[in-house]
Order: structure tokens, then C-alpha cells, then sequence
């Protein structure tokens, strides 16, 4: 997008602008931007006339980083990219990877770790769009819906921490299978199918609190509006590319890991607005749980052989792996695709690793977002983007 | 940046990554029909380790083939990352054909190699193609100092617009330098000057 | 799966129903721990701060490779007793402040000398986080705080 001539301004049109206009600044410090966003705002009244979204203020450097540590070093960096859904981040870093070390086959990973991977994944997901609809609400300013999000999303991490050992940064996947089998605790399925069997009803009762109120109905249709068109042209991904009615879900038309043996949906909905966002994402959350339940039913059958780790990359042996090569592997994050580019020269350290974060990628759009609205309203089209500033700016 | 009508780059001997000692693989399907519509642009075709194919395409002829693949589906610009290895950069694509089931998905990747010798890397935007690609190739800019002729606005992505060098480079030293980050005018003090201070 | 939002016709009474389950969770048991007079219960796999054996660590360095940001490195230490398994002396020293407890540490020791304890308060008054070895062998016991459970 050609850069806002704040000197100069001109109306989208092209037009010079017939009332004096203002520039704004909005960050990086502000609440409603989801940590050191800013956004550099050129205003007539209220109504914004463009954006130009400034970032690199959480900019870490870690593809740099990246290229002097050991192949398993990074993973624990992934996780502090996007850490409202670390195990994705996880996910697709050590995807990449296997496919340098196993071929396009992948078979260095068991049918068991693949199911402890798809489950944990899921569970995060969950989490993800749990606080996305929190904070989205807050930036609303609807307080409550935050405390009945966290309520359930606490719950999960208490899982997440039985299974891994940490609540938010779990560094959990490893290359040929994850770090630890699920919990010895015999009650640990059986808790997390009992969760399961709630989790519909939670989600019924945001909807009864949100779906139809008639002031957050008013105030999301019609904001941040984003064609079909728009969408595809802009590289937008997962359930804002879903909410412009194109069912592009990588889970089902690219599958990786298990995901083609397991059944569900991939919900759309026409309505490209804030408003069809929170349905999709609403929706996607009820197919996690129904992903979940069919993991789950697998791994308490122990019909799944295999062992959690390939021995081959276990232990002291983590620091030997070492790769040769070039490969990308994309997954679908919560936020939308999220790839890894990975290089290797048949060192114990990368040579490059490229991260292409669906944040960093989505947020370019929030200039046709929010032209001709209001600033309220670029605060409810930021909110439903779905940013997390680590994940934008790596 | 003012954008020219038609960015003439150097035209770059592309020297493909050292060919595996295997017979070549064969491209098929959209690889086979780019690389017969485009036997000048493209110099080679290589499988990564992961299984999906790449072509190699010289930095002139890049807007032209990418329109192509854009025109056969190929609508979502879905990665662009560059690379730097000891004799050459690398821009590497993968658009995608957006589906709703899978046998509507494919990929595509490209990759143009840009020689070290031949000074600065320079390739064509892809901008106009897909507007995505703006903040993409804005990083890639800001990391390893790749110029993308026509882009309309290539300024640092990340890094204040002071600072010195294109710090993924694998030959970056960092300088000593502090950079102010003062809007408009971004002034670099060098600490090692005297009396920068 | 298409999705059609519906918003309902009748006003006023979505937010009547929305205030209704707020009111009925009035009644409701809380959901939150008031810490730190309560503290909620810690997983067995939980990685807190780290420990160390100084009876079984063998010198290997390997946990200080494994350490992402150099948090652990290795140290000259004389324990005080006679580690015959440990000739050159070496131990690991974690700067627990830089630790971003991956545990990755931990992975890599052969002996288990390294592990993850579960004590996860460490604030303290005075900036001294460059945890020695004799500081880091201190278990939960000999620091006079059990781990929270
Ligand atoms: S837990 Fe991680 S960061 Fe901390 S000392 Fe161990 S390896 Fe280093
Ligand atoms: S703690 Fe373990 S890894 Fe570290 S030096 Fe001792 S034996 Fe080796």
C-alpha cells in the first residue's frame, strides 16, 4: 500500500479534503492495539480517512538468532512468537525440519505422537480463539465475556501444564515426536473428556450473552468490511479468509500430521464483517472439540502404537540433529497459515529459517479495514484480525 | 520510489545450487506448462527435500511468469522469504491455489537466485501482481537488502530508518552505532565519531 | 458449513437473556484462587526453577550447550567432598534471571543431575540471580520453602 502523504493529504478519492484534517497517533502504546502496535491515523472528525500501521517495535530478531544456536534450540524461541498458541508455532518449525531429516514421507514421527500433536494442537486453538473473543470483546468494551473465556481457557492450561510442564510457552515439540507421553495420571483422558462434553455448552452460553445483543450486533455488522476479492489479493489466511466464504482450511485441503483420518468441518459464513468473524471463529470452535474427541477416543483405546519419541532424536542426542537441505511446511495456525522456510547445510545450526507469521501477514489489510470508519470501528477491524505483536513483528 | 514502466535488471547468469549427482527430475503438470511458455525465463527445475518442486527464474522475467501462475490460480502469494548463501541471495515463492477441497489445491513455488558478483540483488515486485507481497518484500529489503524494482514504497519493515546495513547478511557486522528513532528525520549518531555526542 | 448470523428481531430481549446468565452465575460457586493465601496445585511435570545433584553431575557441559541463551554455563566449583565422577570439578551455574525455563537443560543431561524443581517464586530484594552451584544444589528443604502445593 503506497504510503499516507501526511504532509499533503488527499481523500481516498483523490480529492483535496475540503475540512482541515488531522494526524493522529494511536501507540504503540495503547490498550487497544494488542501491545506496541501503532498506527499512524490521518483523521476527518472521527472519521478515518487512512492508516499506515507502523511495527518492529517487539522486532527480536530471532530468524537471526536462529542461525546461530542447534536446530532444537529454536523451538523454545517459537514459542515466544505467538504465545496465545505456542503449540502451533511449535507445530510448524518442527515440521519443516522433519522434512529434512525424514524425507517427504515424514516417517520418523509414530501414529501415537502424531495423535498427542493433533490433540494438544487442538487444545491450543481452543485457547486462541477463547481469548481472542475475550480481548476482542474488551476492545468492545464488554468486560464480562473476558471472564468466562479466561474461566475455560485457565482449564485448558491446567491440562496443557499437566501434559508439558508450563502454561504459555510449552516448548513441547520435538523432531521424530514430542517431548512427553500424555500424563501417567489414569484420570487424565477421562478429565479432558469430561471438559470436552462441557466445552458445547460454554460456547452456547457466550453465544447466548453476545449473539444477539443488539448493541454489539449493531456495532460489528458492517464493520471492517473485506471482500472476497480483497482478501485473496491481500494474502489473507485462515478464518478471515473462511469469514469471506472460501472454505481454504490447510487442516482439510493440505492435510498434514492425522488430520485427514479425522472428520469435521470447515465452517464459512458470507457475511465478511466482524460479526461473521465471531461466528466463524465460534464455529471452528466447536469443530476443535469435536477434533478432540475423536483424539482422544484413540489415545485411551491404546490401539495407537508406537512410542511418543523417536530414540533417534531423544536426550543428548537433541543437539546432534542435523539437517541438509531446503523445505517449507505450513500449517493452519489459528491466525492462518503459518509457515516455516527452512535451509540447512548439514550443520548442527540453520543456515535460514524463515517464519511467514499470519499476524504479520493479515495486518497489512487494516488500511482497507478501516477507510471511511470510524476510530472505534478500527479498533473492533484491528480486534478482529486476530494480532498478536510478537507473532507481527518476530 | 518512482516505479519504471519496465525494471530492467542485469540479466543474471542464473546459476542453479549445486545439482545433485541423481538425473534431473522432470517437471510436471503447471511446472511443466510455466517452464513451455517461459523457456527463457526459466533456468531450472529442482525438488526440494519436502517433496514439492521448484523452478528457478531469472530476476528479469519473474513479473512475467508470476502473472502467468497468477492466471492459472495461483491467487494467494502465500510465502516470500530470501536467503543469503556464501555465493548467492535467494528469493524463494510459494503461491497457492486456494480450494475448498483437495484436489483443488496445488502449489507453486519459485525461486530467483541472484549472484553475488553481479553487485547489488536486484528483482522485480511483485506488488502489483499481489498486493500482499508490499510487506513482504519490505522485510526482505530491511533484512538482506534485495532492491525490488517497482515496489512503490520500499522502505525498512522493522528496523528504524536509520540504521546501517541489512543485518541478515551473513557477512553483518554490526556497527557501533545509536540510532534516534525521531520521526521523518531519523538521525544515526555514530558513537565512534567524536563529538557525536 | 455455512454460517448465517441471525441477529434476532425483538429488541431488547438478547440483552435480558444475556444478563441472565451473568445473574445465575451470581449464585454460582467462584472459579478464582485468591493468591497468595491460596495457591493452586502444581502439575508433576511442572518446570520451575532449576536444581542440582552435585553427588551425580558428571562435568559433560551438556547442559550448557543445550542452554539457548546462555543462562546455564559452567563454573569451577569444589563441593566439598569428593566427587570421583566429576575430577575436573565443573558444575553448571543457571543465571536464573536470563532462564526462560525451556528445560531443554534438563533433556540433554545424561544423568538427570539438572532437573526443573517446582519452586516458582524467586523474586527476591536483592539482585542476585546468578545462581552458583551451591545455590543451585540447595533443594527445596535446605531453602526452608516446600514447593507450593
Ligand atoms: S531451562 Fe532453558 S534457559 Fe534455563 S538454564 Fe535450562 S536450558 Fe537454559
Ligand atoms: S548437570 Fe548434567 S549435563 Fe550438566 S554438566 Fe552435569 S551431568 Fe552434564
Amino acid at each position: 500500500m503506497a504510503k499516507v502523504d501526511f504532509a499533503n493529504p488527499r481523500m481516498p478519492d483523490g480529492r483535496a479534503p475540503t475540512s482541515q484534517l488531522m494526524t493522529l497517533n494511536m501507540g504503540p502504546q495503547h490498550p487497544s492495539t494488542h501491545g506496541v502496535l501503532r498506527l499512524k491515523l490521518l483523521l476527518d472528525g472521527e472519521i478515518v480517512v487512512d492508516v499506515e500501521p507502523v511495527i518492529g517495535y517487539l522486532h527480536r530478531g530471532s530468524e537471526k538468532l536462529a542461525e546461530n544456536m542447534h536446530w532444537v534450540k529454536f523451538i523454545p524461541l517459537t514459542d515466544r512468537m505467538d504465545y496465545v498458541s505456542a503449540m502451533h508455532n511449535n507445530h510448524g518449525y518442527v515440521l519443516a525440519v522433519e522434512k529434512l531429516l525424514g524425507g517427504p514421507e515424514q516417517n520418523i514421527v509414530s501414529e501415537r505422537a502424531e495423535h498427542i500433536r493433533v490433540f494438544a494442537a487442538e487444545l491450543s486453538r481452543l485457547c486462541n480463539h477463547l481469548f481472542w473473543m475475550g480481548t476482542f470483546m474488551l476492545d468492545l468494551g464488554a468486560i464480562t465475556p473476558l471472564f468466562y473465556a479466561l474461566r475455560e481457557r485457565e482449564t485448558i492450561l491446567g491440562f496443557l501444564e499437566e501434559l508439558c510442564g508450563a502454561r504459555l510457552t510449552f516448548n513441547y515439540f520435538r523432531f521424530g515426536g514430542v517431548k512427553y507421553d500424555l500424563p501417567d495420571d489414569p484420570t487424565y483422558l477421562p478429565r479432558i473428556k469430561e471438559f470436552l462434553a462441557k466445552m458445547p455448552g460454554h460456547i452456547a452460553e457466550y453465544q447466548k450473552q453476545l449473539r444477539q445483543n443488539d448493541i454489539l450486533v449493531a456495532r460489528l455488522t458492517g464493520t471492517g468490511p473485506l471482500s472476497r476479492e480483497q482478501a485473496l489479493e491481500w494474502g489473507i489466511t485462515g478464518p478471515m479468509l473462511r469469514a469471506t466464504g472460501v472454505a481454504h482450511d490447510l487442516r482439510k485441503v493440505a492435510p498434514y500430521s492425522v488430520y485427514k483420518s479425522l472428520n469435521f468441518e470447515v465452517p464459512t459464513t458470507t457475511q465478511s464483517d466482524c460479526y461473521g468473524r465471531l461466528h466463524v471463529r465460534w464455529a471452528e470452535m466447536v469443530e476443535s472439540v469435536k477434533i478432540l474427541n475423536q483424539v482422544v477416543d484413540r489415545l485411551a483405546n491404546r490401539n495407537l502404537e508406537g512410542i511418543h519419541l523417536n530414540p533417534d532424536y531423544a536426550g543428548g542426542k537433541i543437539l546432534r540433529v542435523k539437517a541438509k537441505g531446503e523445505a517449507y511446511a505450513r500449517i493452519e495456525h489459528p491466525k492462518g497459515e503459518y509457515g516455516c522456510h527452512v535451509i540447512g547445510d548439514g550443520k548442527q545450526n540453520p543456515s535460514r529459517v524463515h517464519v511467514r507469521a499470519p499476524s504479520f501477514a493479515n495486518l497489512q489489510v487494516i488500511p482497507l479495514m478501516a477507510r471511511g470508519q470510524k476510530i472505534a470501528d478500527l479498533v473492533a477491524s484491528l480486534g478482529s484480525i486476530d494480532i498478536v505483536l510478537g507473532d507481527v513483528d518476530r | 520510489m518512482a516505479a519504471a514502466p519496465a525494471p530492467a535488471v542485469p540479466a543474471a547468469p542464473a546459476t542453479p545450487p549445486a545439482a545433485p549427482a541423481a538425473p534431473k527430475p522432470k517437471p510436471r503438470g503447471d511446472y511443466a506448462m510455466l517452464q513451455d511458455a517461459h523457456p527463457s525465463g526459466i533456468a531450472s527445475y529442482d525438488v526440494l527435500e519436502d517433496g514439492v518442486g521448484v523452478l528457478t527464474v531469472a530476476p528479469d522475467e519473474l513479473f512475467t511468469v508470476a502473472a502467468e501462475a497468477k492466471a492459472m490460480g495461483y491467487r494467494l502469494l502465500s510465502v516470500l522469504s530470501a536467503y543469503d548463501r556464501t555465493d548467492h541471495f535467494g528469493v524463494f515463492y510459494a503461491f497457492l491455489k486456494v480450494a475448498d477441497t483437495p484436489a483443488q489445491f496445488a502449489e507453486l513455488r519459485l525461486r530467483v537466485v541472484l549472484p553475488k558478483a553481479a553487485g547489488e540483488p536486484k528483482v522485480q515486485s511483485l506488488v502489483d501482481l499481489h498486493p500482499s507481497a508490499d510487506w513482504h518484500e519490505r522485510e526482505m529489503f530491511d533484512m538482506y537488502g534485495i532492491q525490488f524494482l517497482g515496489h512503490p514504497d520500499l522502505r525498512r519493515m522493522f528496523l528504524p530508518d536509520g540504521w546501517t546495513g541489512h543485518p541478515m547478511r551473513k557477512d553483518y557486522k554490526e556497527p557501533e552505532q545509536f540510532v534516534a528513532l525521531r520521526e521523518g528525520e531519523d538521525v544515526v549518531v555514530r558513537t565512534n565519531e567524536e563529538g557525536s555526542w | 458449513m455455512d454460517i448465517q448470523p441471525q441477529p434476532s428481531k425483538v429488541p431488547l430481549v438478547p440483552i435480558l437473556q444475556g444478563m441472565g446468565v451473568t445473574l445465575k452465575h451470581f449464585f454460582k460457586k467462584t472459579v478464582t484462587t485468591q493468591y497468595p493465601e491460596h495457591k493452586l496445585p502444581l502439575a508433576d511435570r511442572f518446570r520451575g526453577r532449576i536444581y542440582l545433584k552435585l553427588e551425580t553431575c558428571i562435568g559433560c557441559t551438556l547442559c550448557a550447550q543445550a542452554c539457548p541463551n546462555g543462562s546455564c554455563y559452567m563454573v569451577d566449583y569444589d563441593p566439598g567432598f569428593d566427587t570421583p565422577q566429576n575430577k575436573r570439578k565443573k558444575f553448571p551455574a543457571v543465571e536464573i534471571s536470563k532462564c526462560m525455563y525451556c528445560s531443554l537443560c534438563e533433556e540433554a543431561c545424561p544423568t538427570d543431575s539438572i532437573r526443573m524443581g517446582k519452586e516458582y517464586e524467586t523474586a527476591a530484594y536483592v539482585r542476585d540471580f546468578d545462581y552458583k552451584p551451591d545455590r543451585l544444589s540447595q533443594n527445596e528443604h535446605s531453602l526452608g520453602r516446600g514447593p507450593a502445593q
